[in-house]
């Protein structure tokens, strides 16, 4: 699981972080457990960065995921991951990594 | 629909030669597109009572603050926030300003400064959703987001980097006589195809090169228009969406698909009347988009109908002729801008590179604001060569 921003009132899971639901513009949003489980719908190797931090770190795979729970995410891919592969992600400090579903 | 444009024309498009680099702020920029439209009208500050400004770089300033700058005392004013859809959104509201008579006259410019560094500084503060959810990643920026929609779209309609290719070449080879652009060389397609990875699939010649510059020009009533001695184009259609299909999992369609056929409709005239082109060309496959959804072509077909066409100047489809930013460079919001002034100018007969020969109807698209995982806003115009 990871946590994600879930209305209390119309249960419409939400990233990146919102401050009404978008669904029913009700404020009752709360960080709750959701499924990490997803499906990757486009990647891409990342060879230039904005930031000269990234420079010895590239390339890397990053790729957009549609969860389960509904929101699309960014994630950093393990290697080989492409289109179509279904996915689960671990969350450290809300930066995401998907490896392969079992 | 909309209420037609009754007697608004747009006229004198003016373009500040870009640079790849200044120190110079905004203001500037956005200023000296000002003093070119006085230039080319013969008005001054006192003139003009209506002032749109598009520009992602101002900082603490705001186009209120920009009266004081500018010394004008406008009656009328509007900040667009659209970016590569800002050229027409500002349109349209000046339009109707001045339609309605809120203004007589409007200034729309749009300008953007860029300092060494400075495109890392305005990547750190486009927007939350970019900030949170696309820069840990890497900090590719823009290159991610469009990245991805890039390889989807391939991997849903086929399309390959050649395909991709043939845009950029097309209007490169458009460039070379306009003398703005930043981009002085011809592009050969295997040179578009070895070009170094950014992020894949987007190679160096699938992104713009970040600049400083501005663009502008104005709009009137026709009898002003015509008293001044301005060239002008009419507002046949006009139609702007955001956050449309806020549901796709990945964008590969724009607003545009919304009601393109509304567009038509409104505008009286079909697709193939259309003799000049310009699609937002941040990158290539979001003029693929907009060619599909407007209704150029049939969606993910793009690919076949850039192969099938000429889409240089003296081609069968003369598309983003002075270059399109892939060529010019983006001046920040000025990208927004580039297409409808360049359009403008060829259905006046006034370009300043090739001239689209007997050019009457021309159609203006934009996209912008790549909040995270889509772009949101979009916007296009159908405009045509003034008549009395």
């Amino acid at each position: 699981m990871i946590k994600l921003q879930v209305c209390t009132n119309c249960q419409t899971v939400h990233y990146p972080k919102r401050d009404i639901c978008t669904a029913c513009w009700q404020d009752a949003l709360a960080w709750q457990p959701v499924s990490a489980q997803g499906k990757v719908s486009s990647y891409t190797d990342l060879h230039v960065s904005a930031k000269p931090e990234w420079a010895d770190k590239l390339p890397v795979r990053i790729g957009l995921v549609k969860l389960e729970a509904g929101p699309n995410v960014l994630a950093f891919l393990e290697a080989n991951i492409i289109s179509n592969v279904s996915v689960v992600l671990t969350d450290k400090d809300g930066v995401f990594t998907a490896r392969e579903q079992e | 629909m909309s209420k037609p444009y009754t007697d608004v024309v747009i006229t004198a498009p003016v373009s500040v030669p870009y640079v790849r680099f200044s120190e110079r702020r905004p203001n500037y920029w956005l200023g000296r597109a000002l003093g070119m439209l006085s230039e080319d009208s013969g008005l001054g500050p006192q003139d003009i009572d209506g002032l749109s400004v598009s520009s992602f770089t101002l900082g603490p300033d705001s186009a209120a603050a920009l009266t004081q700058h500018f010394g004008m005392s406008p009656r009328w004013l509007s900040q667009e926030v659209t970016g590569g859809a800002s050229g027409i959104t500002a349109l349209r509201k000046a339009a109707r300003a001045v339609q309605m008579g809120d203004a007589d006259i409007v200034a729309c410019i749009a300008g953007d400064t860029n300092p060494k560094g400075g495109f890392e500084g305005l990547l750190d503060s486009f927007s939350s959703d970019m900030s949170a959810a696309v820069l840990p990643y890497g900090a590719g920026g823009p290159n991610v987001s469009f990245a991805l929609i890039t390889r989807a779209y391939m991997e849903k309609y086929g399309a390959v980097r050649e395909d991709f290719g043939r845009l950029a070449v097309s209007q490169r080879n458009n460039a070379l006589a306009y003398p703005h652009a930043l981009m002085k060389k011809s592009l050969m397609l295997n040179q578009y195809m070895e070009a170094k990875p950014i992020s894949s699939p987007l190679h160096l010649f699938d992104c713009v090169m970040p600049c400083a510059g501005a663009e502008g020009y104005l709009v009137m009533s026709k009898p002003k228009a015509t008293s001044l001695g301005l060239p002008y184009a009419h507002i046949r259609a006009t139609t702007e969406w955001h956050n449309a299909y806020a549901n796709d999992d990945v964008q590969l369609r724009t607003g545009l698909a919304v009601d393109a056929q509304d567009l038509w409709t409104q505008s009286g005239v079909r697709v193939h009347d259309i003799d000049v082109v310009a699609t937002y060309d941040d990158y290539p496959v979001i003029s693929f988009m907009q060619l599909e959804d407007l209704g150029f072509c049939q969606k993910g077909e793009a690919a076949k109908f850039v192969y099938e066409h000429d889409l240089t100047v003296s081609g069968n489809f003369p598309h983003n002729t002075s270059g399109g930013q892939l060529s010019c460079g983006q001046a920040g919001a000025a990208g927004g801008f580039l297409g409808i002034v360049e359009i403008v100018r060829q259905l006046t007969g006034a370009a300043l590179g090739g001239q689209v020969k007997g050019a009457r109807l021309g159609l203006v698209s934009g996209f912008g604001i790549i909040n995270y995982d889509k772009g949101l806003s979009c916007a296009a115009a159908i405009l045509e060569r003034g008549y009395d």
